[in-house]
């Protein structure tokens, strides 16, 4: 039952990561290409986890002592991950836009709103 | 029993494999990217790609030494990609 489970998720995780890298190929737009990008990182990612913490619930049903060991850094490279991926990615998106990499959108609103930025900040 | 545990290594190997295929494809994406912020971004996808492949290692091998590497490998892509980052924007003195 739970390898059948781990199976699952594996196979969920690896599902996204290939949707997420041929959208990295297919999309016109650089904003867009980040959505795809953000695919690999959360759902490949987190359910990878998952399997290696059904996996420790295993061991623990079991009566192994090593799920401590393998629950406990999951948990820790989880948090970690779930942290660093979403910070970078606004990081990278950011320094586009000031670099002069103007998404392919009809409306965009941050350019609409720049001014009114740029005002406030020489304000403080 | 065992021969399930046979089907699951099988899996895993076969999910790394996927993996590694995933992380060429992207090294093509950063060879031929029009702007900069693409390379860093198939970069922080490779990155994400490392640290899938050693949580899969772990469970393949079963040792989570492999975890920890992940951990590790984690931490320090993200001051990378937050200096390039910092490149890109131009905001470095």
């Amino acid at each position: 039952m739970i390898e059948i489970i781990i199976t699952i998720c594996v196979v969920i995780a690896v599902f996204f990561s290939v949707i997420g890298v041929i959208g990295l190929f297919r999309f016109p737009d650089f904003y867009t290409r980040i959505h795809a990008a953000g695919l690999v990182g959360s759902f490949g990612l987190l359910f990878m986890g998952l399997a290696v913490l059904i996996y420790a619930v295993g061991l623990w049903i079991d009566g192994n002592e090593a799920w401590l060991n393998f629950g406990a850094h999951v948990l820790f490279a989880l948090v970690i991950v779930v942290i660093t991926s979403t910070t970078s990615t606004h990081a990278i998106a950011r320094s586009a836009y000031r670099s002069g990499n103007m998404p392919k959108a009809k409306v965009d609103a941050l350019n609409n709103d720049l001014p009114k930025m740029e005002e406030q900040e020489g304000r403080k | 029993m065992d021969q399930e545990d046979h089907r699951m290594i099988d899996i895993f190997m076969i999910a790394t494999i996927i993996f590694v295929v995933l992380i060429f494809a992207c090294g093509i994406r950063m060879w031929m990217g029009p702007t900069n912020a693409d390379r860093m971004l198939a970069l922080d996808v490779i990155n994400s790609l490392v640290v899938i492949i050693m949580i899969t290692l772990s469970l393949r091998l079963n040792q989570p030494v492999f975890i920890d590497v992940g951990i590790v490998y984690a931490l320090l892509s993200f001051v990378g990609t937050l200096y390039v980052a910092k490149l890109i924007g131009g905001e470095l003195e």
